[in-house]
């Protein structure tokens, strides 16, 4: 048999009542669109997280005592850092490193005491490894070579009291089991945006505090930033496999930060939850709207069958007829997501309001700026399409099982 | 020769067709209605509403199914034939003309002819010339053909729909009250050119009707009363 002319009978059928098929293109439309957007917003929000994660002082990878995430003690720490550095110098795709010290203790002013992570940095390396030195809104950041000074966040300083040149007290446990005080002169205030930063760290230059702790030349971790994001597996197998194993170990971002990772997963499964919410009420509006379209031409399909098109023709007429509102709806609705995700991704979206959150994800500010990616367009747009086209089957099967003389009475 | 128990001149034979209508109430449209269609009849199935004459035309056509009883066509026995086999039968081998027309309201007049044709599988080229000239034919001139129905007088629309029933060539055009919408000259236009095709292409015209001018014009009569046959005339005519 010919092609049969139902492409064109669809096309002018869709046309038939522009109110409706308007209903139906403007509930595909919100649903490619609004998926688009959303991807764009999951996306730049994951990179920006895994980028902000990054930056906050981890790396890409980091090496450490064994067991260290899990249980921090004061007394695991790397001793003798130097065969480490060099392993790690000598390691494809590391593009810089940075050593840590890390401890938990209390930063004081003889009014006022808050709990901390005393956070101690090498000033020269630390500007390549994190975004610290940038964040700078008081002050300044350490000089090459310093040895004294604190820097602390916004809010930490807002709660004690202090300003710059001021003397904050900083405490910790040391490494033989004595807690151990000292005072430094406020340098620089921080503000990142994330709370957890910008109320709980006290930065040190790394020589203060492994005095204070009693470290000597030790570090707790060594911070990898690699000359790309995707290599940190590389990297992690690569060190561990030289390293000696039962002291240190080298961990990817997301393996040291399992609640970012976490919120990372959860985030995924979030959209995945949101894309199938829109696509379902989109399949509804579409199921909706072509059924009502098909219930008002009963007559005329029984025509159509009574000249002799066979059932499963009538099912190809409502399929196109579906097929063009589908195209024409995601079309629509990709331009118009695009637009607004293109938008968003030079002006961002501000989540300030969502502090508990952002400070969940260890995103560094709240401004989120979309991602504008291309598989975006492509699975939404064929995700929509497909629904859209699916959603005509029941319409279909029904159009096509009308009996010629029950439809043919139908007014 | 014969098929089955059908001569080959028979386009179409029912047996003993019943068809009762259970939609709440239980009517009994059809009780047991036994009926040869020669080729080449010009014919009018006549009686009062309700007697079951549009029933009769669509057990014929396929269109619906009888409770009980066989309807053949061209010895084919509709009863064993799948809803795809009915539509090609009737593609292929039958033309409808309703009452209110029912043409297919988004196409054009030709396009409602080249719709038909398309079915049956007819060339672009030839589909379009086909449909021009048939619709020449039952008098719609080159000016209307573009239009759709709603841009078409009631007379002009059932001509469409006789050129869709015909240009396919079918062996039987069932009519179901051709002419009940038309004004007078509409309707005798209409079935002088129903029946010069009868004539010229032998095409089987069975009209089911109360109309006097299309019965006046019948070459056979059957008269249908509370779903029976009640009389079957054969009308001779002196030229």
């Amino acid at each position: 048999m010919k092609r049969l002319p139902l492409m064109r009978t669809a096309w002018r059928n869709v046309w038939r009542n522009k109110r409706r098929s308007a209903i139906t293109i403007a509930a595909l439309a919100v649903a490619a669109g609004s998926t688009v957007w959303f991807m764009g917003w999951g996306d730049g929000f994951t990179e920006k997280m895994a980028e902000d994660t990054v930056k906050s002082g981890m790396g890409h990878v980091v090496v450490e005592p064994k067991g260290f995430e899990k249980d921090p003690q004061i007394s695991e720490y790397i001793d003798d850092p130097a065969p480490v550095v060099s392993l790690i110098e000598g390691t494809d795709g590391v593009e810089t490193w940075a050593p840590r010290v890390e401890a938990r203790g209390l930063a004081t002013t003889p009014e006022n005491s808050m709990g901390a992570v005393v956070f101690g940095v090498d000033p020269a390396r630390e500007r390549r490894a994190s975004v610290f030195p940038n964040r700078i809104v008081e002050g300044s950041f350490f000089g090459y070579g310093d040895e004294e000074g604190v820097i602390i966040g916004h809010k930490m300083a807002d709660v004690l009291g202090v300003e710059l040149g001021d003397p904050v007290g900083v405490m910790v446990q040391s490494l033989d089991g004595e807690v151990r005080a000292e005072a430094y002169e406020l340098v620089g205030i921080i503000r990142t945006g994330n709370p957890m930063f910008d109320n709980g760290f006290v930065i040190l230059p790394i020589a203060a505090a492994q005095e204070l702790i009693g470290y000597g030349s030790g570090y707790n971790k060594i911070a990898i930033i690699a000359e790309s994001a995707g290599d940190a597996s590389k990297i992690r197998d690569a060190i561990n496999d030289r390293l000696p194993p039962d002291d240190l170990e080298a961990l990817t971002w997301y393996e040291v930060s399992p609640q970012a990772y976490q919120f990372y997963q959860m985030m995924l499964v979030f959209m995945g939850f949101m894309l199938i919410l829109l696509i379902v009420l989109a399949s509804f509006g579409v199921t909706n709207t072509i059924l009502m379209s098909v219930l008002e031409r009963v007559h005329e399909f029984g025509v159509m069958a009574a000249v002799g098109l066979r059932p499963f023709q009538v099912f190809r007429l409502i399929f196109y007829e579906a097929s063009v509102l589908s195209f024409i709806g995601v079309v629509v609705g990709l331009i118009a997501g695009g637009i607004l995700t293109w938008i968003n991704s030079i002006y961002g979206v501000d989540l300030g309001f969502w502090a508990s959150g952002v400070q969940m994800t260890g995103l560094l500010d709240p401004v989120i700026f979309f991602a504008l990616k291309p598989y975006a367009f492509v699975v939404t747009g064929i995700a929509v399409f497909f629904i859209g086209v699916v959603s005509s089957i029941y319409p279909g099967i029904k159009a096509a099982r009308f009996r010629p003389v029950e439809a043919m009475r139908h007014v | 020769m014969t098929f089955g128990d059908v001569d080959m001149e028979t386009v179409v034979k029912t047996e003993n067709l019943h068809k009762v209508y259970s939609d709440g109430l239980e009517v009994e449209a059809l009780k047991g209605v036994n009926l040869d269609i020669e080729r080449g009849d010009f014919m009018t199935i006549a009686g009062p509403s309700g007697s079951g004459k549009t029933t009769l035309l669509n057990l014929i056509g396929g269109l619906d199914v009888p409770t009980e009883g066989h309807v053949f066509v061209e010895g084919r026995d509709l009863s064993k034939m799948r809803k795809s086999e009915l539509a090609d039968l009737r593609r292929t081998r039958l033309g409808f003309v309703f009452q209110s027309f029912n043409l297919i309201p988004v196409l054009t007049a030709l396009e409602n002819v080249e719709f038909a044709l398309t079915l049956r599988g007819v060339e672009a080229g030839e589909r379009r010339d086909k449909a021009v000239e048939i619709l020449k034919r039952v008098g719609l001139d080159e000016g209307m053909i573009n239009r759709r129905p709603t841009d078409l007088s009631g007379g002009q629309q059932q001509r469409v729909a006789v050129a869709r029933a015909i240009v396919g060539e079918p062996a039987l055009v069932l009519a179901d009250e051709p002419t009940a919408n038309l004004d007078t000259e509409n309707a005798l236009g209409l079935l002088d050119m129903m029946a010069r095709l009868n004539e010229e292409r032998g095409v089987t015209f069975l009209f089911s009707t109360h109309d006097p001018r299309v019965m006046d014009r019948a070459k056979r009569r059957v008269t249908l009363r509370d779903g029976t046959v009640v009389s079957d005339e054969r009308v001779s005519r002196e030229s």
